[in-house]
């Protein structure tokens, strides 16, 4: 039979079933009718006649449940039928059902929040063409292990040399303007020329551009870029004369060429870019990206290559084994120890240390949340089999007038079927305003571009989750219903607790949800004690009274006389505007993201492997606006930027005076930076100060001084000041456009903002595992009371008993709360000892708190204990008020 | 009275083939099945209206309100085209499956 003619049937079927069952009943009657005649004619009375047909024919609602059963479309009509009875159901236990569906949307709004966010961080692929096939490539070494960007001239050598495709591109900051509109900083890359054509990514308007490995060589011969469709929206209404249409990129011309697809902003998953530039044109790297573009030693650019059927995953990495080896043996003082390593391609859409951090985190809040769904699902299921015991009575006469257990269970399994699914729906709005605070909350490493939508991935997951979970809390207690006793349901309409042994099974949903809810509130106590300590950190500098504003004197070109010239100008005004103190300027800003990657060796020692340690070029009274101390020697000094010198002079931090030089006299001391010639010279001691993140062990730092390396032009003018340093922010921003109009400002903040940066993992931390404790905590109260609610009413007549014989109050609240006490206490201790191994999976993201923190563990003793304790007593009190006398009569 | 087990999916067959001879109502069928096998089968209502009514769903038999042979009202089913094709195939099914279990158990 087709499919469309069993459609046919069906609906017929569905039109004609009250016909259908008039037909049957009047057949099976007359079925009835006919038999008792034969019995009549065979000699017995009429009455016994009709007994024994009746007998016969087995019941006449058995047969027609076995009918129903049998007709085409029958299973759709007996969904529809338990449909509209477990409507029926909610409709009376409004209460139950509200409780249910609440935790439950609690409980999948987190999931479905947590995997959105995670889905677009971590799991989803670029809009590339064959991104299976794609691999990342980074650089490592023994003496430096890790995931490093690679140099630019060591991307071209491999390029060169293998027989594989690969592209490169790397962050640069770029300031664009064009003819009547302010200027404005893009995020920019410079890729090699092979990009597009490599991801097969298309242009949606114009063209993308494709060159060669040699035309990339050719210093600025392509000034052509393409732009992102969110840019040409913002910044070009979306005209389509934007082609050929000239911007300033670092004031040198450019030719928009092309407009990238809506959906592509660049393999990065966090940084959306907004122009792309091929590799060829160097001109706009100035100062310090042009070192770093020059310099083989130091890697700027992400590698990725492609896959081919002859060359797999597995040669790929084989050829640049070789290639590093040969590279290294080449040039022996860049690449010393060199080695090159393969990344699948989705694992490598941000920063490999930044993306473990993200797994970490990411992992964490996935198994909070799973807790949470967990911890409702227990409660769930606990609030049915309680109702499951209320409803024995009806379900035992459903089982007596003819249906069969396994109907009995369907039915069950769709209500909880659509417990979760309403969940599942309410749950969805609770995951639309838990993303909505979740990037509220949103640091300032991650830009505003970054979207974790709703998708469909994100509804199929929701869908998922409702389908699974329905069995793991609705099976238990349908088939403890199922199990139900006729005769017994219907003489009582009573549970005996005893029989179908529910009071076991709830009780063990008590511990799984005591265990889940003390790793919970364990988690948070955590969170809150790191960021406690977090506020406690002193960072090493006066975070209070400095202001910054940034920008880059590259995108106008400065050439290094003018870039000295400019930051004199700037500085000599601002000393004049009233509050005040002192302002200097640096390359980096500290706690605001690595400083410059500087390879060294001790001079002595050059043919030693090079050591990674990371710098800052600082200009004039730098240490004394960051009131950063200076323990030993001296800071820098006006002469220190002597237009010749055969020295670079440079203040190291306590950490890399006592790792390089323990034991000596620091001062005097000489290292060399790979790439400079002249080598440094230690002229002072610097306090250590958190450079990167709050949580950072001890690390080695130096400055290097401004004045001597004007070529590095991204500038952060600090400045302190008397009172609010807020409030001077616009008069700084002023004196920099008096100084030259056409200069971009980049950001405007204080120092006090870059800590609250700082400060965010261990706050979003924070909030949302308390969050989630919370959540866990009040559903696991929930559970307890709900448990011991009916305990107490299961008791009602021996509590009058035992009241009428003369217990005291005491007696009976003992009695009840030593129902959920061992269970509790049970899952205190196996969630205690959960939390202790599993913590240090945490430790990465606390801040000066061992993940066995003891208070942290006493504090979640004393609160489950608390929050149990009472959602057990309120029960038993509302027992003790009820009159022994009226009970007992009921009873 | 021996009661014989009825092999699951033999009862449509056993319908159609019953229905083949002439229009019958449901205990109409249900006798003239116990009489064919000399009372080794016995057809209860609950087996036999399901599969009736199946039978009716899937077009192989259709039902109308009549007059049984003793004169009462009865509903009457009929096999239709289908029926009887499909009974054609059910019977060559049948047949071979019978011989190929015959063949099994009388294998020395």
């Amino acid at each position: 039979m087709s499919v469309s003619s069993r459609a046919r049937t069906w609906i017929r079927s569905i039109r004609h079933r009250d016909r259908i069952d008039a037909d049957l009943r009047r057949e099976l009657s007359d079925w009835i009718e006919e038999l008792a005649a034969r019995y009549e004619a065979e000699g017995a009375t009429p009455d016994a006649a009709r007994r024994r047909a009746l007998m016969e024919t087995g019941g006449i609602d058995r047969v027609k449940e076995a009918v129903r059963d049998q007709r085409v479309g029958a299973s759709l009509d007996a969904f529809a039928l338990d449909l509209r009875y477990a409507w029926r159901l909610w409709r009376r236990y409004p209460w139950l059902t509200g409780a249910a569906i609440l935790s439950l949307a609690l409980g999948m709004g987190a999931n479905t929040a947590v995997f959105s966010v995670m889905n677009a961080l971590l799991l989803k692929s670029a809009p590339v063409s064959d991104a299976g096939t794609l691999v990342a490539v980074y650089s490592t070494s023994a003496a430096n292990p890790g995931w490093h960007q690679t140099s630019f001239r060591n991307y071209e050598d491999l390029r060169d040399a293998l027989p594989i495709e690969a592209l490169a591109y790397a962050a640069i900051p770029v300031g664009m303007s064009d003819a009547g509109s302010q200027a404005e900083q893009v995020a920019t890359e410079i890729v090699s020329g092979n990009y597009f054509e490599l991801l097969g990514v298309r242009a949606a308007l114009g063209r993308t551009f494709a060159y060669t490995a040699s035309e990339d060589k050719v210093a600025d011969k392509h000034p052509d870029v393409v732009i992102s469709d969110a840019l040409w929206n913002r910044r070009f209404g979306r005209r389509t004369d934007v082609l050929n249409q000239v911007v300033q990129l670092n004031a040198r011309p450019f030719t928009i060429v092309g407009v990238a697809p809506p959906a592509f902003h660049g393999l990065d998953v966090i940084r959306a870019v907004d122009v792309w530039v091929p590799a060829s044109n160097t001109a706009i790297l100035t100062g310090v990206n042009g070192f770093y573009f020059r310099n083989r030693s130091i890697g700027m650019f992400d590698v990725v290559a492609r896959t081919t059927s002859t060359a797999g995953p597995r040669q790929v990495e084989s050829m640049l084994q070789a290639q590093a080896a040969r590279l290294a043996q080449l040039f022996p003082q860049d690449n010393k120890g060199l080695s090159f390593v393969t990344r699948s391609f989705w694992r490598s859409r941000m920063n490999p240390a930044q993306r473990d951090t993200w797994v970490r985190a990411g992992g964490l809040l996935t198994v909070v949340v799973a807790l949470v769904l967990l911890i409702a699902c227990a409660n769930v299921a606990n609030l049915l089999l309680a109702r499951s015991a209320s409803r024995k009575r009806e379900l035992a006469v459903r089982l007596a007038i003819g249906a069969t257990r396994s109907q009995l269970v369907r039915q069950l399994l769709l209500e909880s079927l659509m417990l979760s699914s309403a969940g599942a729906l309410a749950g969805l709005g609770i995951a639309w305003g838990a993303i909505r605070l979740l990037s509220a909350l949103r640091p300032a490493f991650v830009p505003a571009s970054f979207e974790a939508p709703l998708d469909w991935q994100a509804l199929l997951f929701t869908g998922a989750v409702a389908f699974l979970i329905a069995p793991l809390f609705g099976l238990l207690p349908a088939l403890q219903a199922s199990r139900a006793d006729v005769v017994d349901g219907l003489k009582s309409g009573e549970v005996s607790l005893q029989r179908i042994g529910r009071s076991d099974f709830s009780l063990s949903l008590l511990v799984t949800q005591a265990t889940l809810t003390t790793i919970a509130l364990v988690l948070a106590s955590l969170f809150v004690r790191s960021l406690r300590h977090a506020q406690t950190i002193d960072p090493g500098f006066d975070a209070d009274h400095v202001a910054i504003v940034s920008f880059d004197l590259g995108m106008l070109r400065y050439d290094n006389t003018m870039g000295p010239a400019f930051v004199r100008r700037v500085n000599d005004k601002l000393r004049t505007v009233p509050g005040v103190i002192s302002s200097a300027v640096a390359t980096h800003v500290l706690l605001d993201g690595a400083g410059l990657a500087s390879k060294i060796t001790l001079a002595g020692h050059e043919d030693a492997e090079a050591l990674s340690v990371e710098a800052g070029a600082v200009g004039l009274d730098y240490f004394r606006t960051m009131k950063i101390p200076i323990v030993a020697g001296r800071g820098f000094q006006e002469s220190d930027g002597a237009a010749v010198s055969e020295f670079g002079w440079a203040v190291v931090n306590q950490t890399m005076a006592e790792r390089l030089w323990a034991g000596r006299q620091v001062i005097g001391q000489r290292f060399h930076v790979l790439g400079i010639n002249e080598p440094y010279v230690v002229v002072g001691v610097a306090s250590d100060a958190l450079y990167d993140s709050l949580g950072e062990p001890r690390r080695p730092y130096f400055y290097i001084y401004y004045d001597q390396t004007p070529g590095l032009k991204k500038l952060t003018l600090h400045v302190l000041t008397a009172g609010d340093s807020r409030r001077l922010l616009p008069m700084i921003q002023a004196e920099i456009h008096a100084a030259d109009r056409n200069l971009p400002v980049i950001n405007a903040r204080t120092m006090s903002d870059v800590l609250r940066d700082a400060m965010w993992v261990p706050r979003t931390g924070a909030a949302l595992l308390l969050m989630f404790g919370s959540v866990a905590l009040s559903l696991a109260i929930v559970g307890i009371y709900g448990v011991t609610a009916f305990f107490v009413r299961q008791r009602r007549r021996e509590i009058g008993i035992r009241l009428a014989l003369g217990a005291t109050a005491a007696d009976i609240l003992f009695l009840i709360a030593r129902r959920t006490f061992v269970p509790t206490v049970l899952g205190l201790a196996l969630g205690l000892l959960a939390s202790y191994f599993g913590g240090r999976l945490v430790a990465p993201l606390l801040i000066g708190v061992r993940p066995a923190d003891p208070k942290s563990f006493a504090t979640a003793v004393v609160i489950l204990a608390a929050a149990a304790g009472a959602a057990s007593v309120l029960p038993a009190l509302v027992a003790l008020r009820m009159a022994p006398a009226p009970i007992l009569r009921r009873e | 009275m021996t009661k014989t087990p009825l092999l699951q999916g033999t009862l449509d067959l056993l319908i159609l083939q019953t229905l083949a001879l002439g229009p019958l109502h449901g205990l109409g069928i249900a006798d003239r099945i116990q009489q064919v096998t000399r009372g080794a089968l016995h057809i209860k209502a609950g087996s036999l209206f399901p599969a009736l009514y199946r039978l009716d769903a899937d077009g192989l038999v259709s039902g109308a309100w009549g007059e049984s042979r003793s004169g009462r009202r009865a509903k009457l089913y009929t096999l239709t085209k289908a029926g009887r094709k499909r009974l054609a195939d059910e019977k060559k099914g049948w047949a071979r499956a019978a011989l190929a279990v015959r063949q099994v158990l009388e294998m020395r």
